[in-house]
């Protein structure tokens, strides 16, 4: 009887321990930085993505899996909840209104509110988190989806009809403009003080582009004071 | 003619109602009969493996259920080569369409048209190529699915019913009214994809008129048996299945499957034509966007051409005014363009733009 309770009890320690084994691989922020053109964190440094698998006993697949970009996994941020909140931000003072309705695109109601994706003449890249900052580049071409960043550069988003784009290299074709939703800046033009250099201050922190052939290139020196 | 059973269980047509067709077959139960579950599959290692078995099983089961129970009608009433045809026919507008926007993925717009001495040789060469590729999707997975969507709707009838449409389809007025839709529907779907002809068209309606002669000159009982079948409760049922239901469903599978053609096998569809036709405009890495109008007060009317799937989608309009932010950057790449022109517009990869292609 002892001995039957004792098998018991060690095989419960057991399943609990491989339980907690596997329950904390599953659940920690594994780092898919890789190769990635990742963009600056406001630090200083650049951000790092990390993905994690947790259990969802509803889900069709038993899991569900999270993304989160910054300097760890657990005090990121999820990209697509930042690109959203940055769209959204244009959304609420007009700015994609101004674009026309995307062909083909129907709505999509996101759990809050119906949205119309927007065909906008411009890529969108996010080249700083922490305060955001997105770089917007004109082209026609991103009205019908041609050209763009390679998908594992991209960010999807239903408010426009093309997926945001993040790094630091930016093709060096359109006039620039950049906004950022943390300091309430609309759309502006990238200030350049030569064809081939350009700066953008936004919460004493400086971004500076350079122009290196058919490219920019993003930098973050420091304060900008 | 009549269907054949190979010794596999295919089912074979050499001719489509009296060799208009070089080959179209369709395979039966017996391509179904290929993916059932292996028996050692079910000493399933995990639960999950068990369920998706089983699934897998019940799909098949369920297929060669309706097949079994949709078997005399449609092979009495030759179903599965009128359904080929009236979806040949449901996309005869998608293919033009096809046509013309896969030529212009060939060779950018603006650089040539339906005015191009070449366009029309290379339209006659792409459809030959997607004809004959199409030809090899009706021989696989397009024909499975043609099959799927027959057994499925056919053998909707009541046990009786389906009697009483095999034993009008068997009868002497029965099949050469059968013969003559047949024909009918061959003639409207001549040239179309999914079946390459071995006839001349006139010899298609030829043939098509000698079965309007053999239905029209059918004995009284034979025509009264023809009327009345088709006034039936039973026939009134099967023409709509035929036409509002079948024609739709394969319509829409093949529309689908040309595109998938396309997007599979284009490039070598591409290398094709230009064999063909080696003096159609050379290709292009620039993407062709649109037309700019310069207005007489400078303003530019910018038109960007949205196709998407081989399929016009829709046109963005947009106007920028001459103190406007974009506006030096669109007219830098107009090279020349002054008050009251209007440029093609392309775009290169590097995203720069210009009016040549």
């Amino acid at each position: 009887m002892r001995r039957a309770l004792y098998a018991g009890l060690a095989a419960g320690v057991v399943a609990v321990g491989a339980w907690a084994l596997i329950g904390a691989r599953v659940m920690a922020w594994n780092d898919a930085t890789g190769e990635l053109d990742m963009p600056w964190l406001g630090n200083g440094a650049r951000a790092r993505l990390f993905t994690k698998q947790s259990t969802c006993l509803m889900c069709p697949t038993g899991y569900t899996y999270h993304r989160s970009w910054g300097r760890s996994g657990r005090s990121g941020q999820e990209p697509y909840d930042m690109v959203d909140g940055a769209l959204r931000f244009l959304q609420q003072r007009g700015v994609l209104d101004g674009w026309p309705e995307a062909i083909a695109e129907g709505t999509v109601y996101d759990g809050r509110e119906t949205i119309t994706p927007r065909a906008a003449p411009y890529r969108f890249t996010v080249v700083m988190i922490e305060p955001t900052v997105i770089v917007m580049r004109f082209d026609l071409g991103a009205l019908i989806k041609v050209g763009g960043a390679e998908a594992d550069q991209t960010i999807g988003t239903p408010r426009l009809n093309q997926a945001v784009e993040f790094g630091t290299r930016l093709p060096a074709s359109g006039t620039l403009l950049w906004f950022s939703p943390d300091t309430a800046q609309l759309p502006a033009p990238v200030p350049l003080s030569t064809p081939e250099h350009g700066e953008i201050v936004v919460k004493n922190l400086r971004l500076v582009l350079d122009r290196h052939g058919d490219e920019w290139t993003v930098a973050r020196p420091g304060p900008a004071n | 003619m009549n269907p054949k059973t190979n010794a596999h269980g295919w089912r074979w047509w050499y001719g489509c109602g009296g060799d208009l067709c070089r080959s179209v077959f369709i395979r039966g139960s017996a391509r179904l009969s290929r993916v059932q579950p292996r028996p050692e599959s079910f000493g399933a290692r995990s639960r999950r493996a068990s369920v998706a078995l089983a699934l897998l099983f019940a799909t098949v089961v369920r297929a060669d259920y309706l097949g079994e129970r949709a078997a005399p009608l449609v092979e009495a009433s030759h179903a599965e080569i009128r359904a080929v045809y009236l979806g040949r026919w449901m996309a005869r507008r998608r293919w033009d369409e096809i046509l013309d926007e896969a030529l212009y993925a060939i060779a950018p717009k603006g650089r040539w048209g339906p005015e191009h001495p070449a366009w029309p040789a290379a339209r006659v060469a792409l459809a030959d190529a997607l004809r004959q590729a199409s030809v090899e999707k009706l021989r696989g997975e397009t024909g499975t699915w043609i099959r799927h969507v027959v057994d499925e709707h056919y053998s909707s009838l009541e046990p009786a019913e389906s009697a009483q449409a095999v034993a009008f389809y068997e009868s002497p007025g029965g099949r050469v009214f059968r013969d003559f839709r047949e024909h009918v529907l061959a003639e409207a779907s001549y040239g179309l994809p999914f079946v390459i002809e071995t006839e001349s068209h006139a010899a298609v309606t030829q043939a098509m008129e000698a079965a309007r002669e053999r239905l029209l000159n059918l004995p009284d009982e034979q025509t009264q048996a023809v009327y009345d079948f088709n006034h039936s409760k039973v026939g009134d049922l099967l023409l709509g299945i035929e036409n509002n239901i079948v024609a739709d469903v394969i319509g829409n599978i093949m529309r689908s499957e040309l595109e998938g053609i396309l997007n599979e096998h284009g490039s070598e569809i591409a290398r094709t034509v230009r064999a063909a036709v080696p003096d159609m405009p050379p290709p292009s890495d620039k993407a062709y966007l649109g037309t700019v109008t310069m207005r007489p007060d400078r303003f530019l009317d910018v038109a960007i051409e949205y196709h998407e799937g081989y399929r016009w989608a829709g046109t963005y309009r947009l106007t920028y005014a001459p103190g406007d932010a974009h506006w030096q950057e669109v007219v830098d790449g107009l090279a020349g363009i002054g008050p009251g022109d209007t440029r093609f517009l392309y775009r290169d990869p590097a995203g720069r733009l210009s009016t040549t292609p």
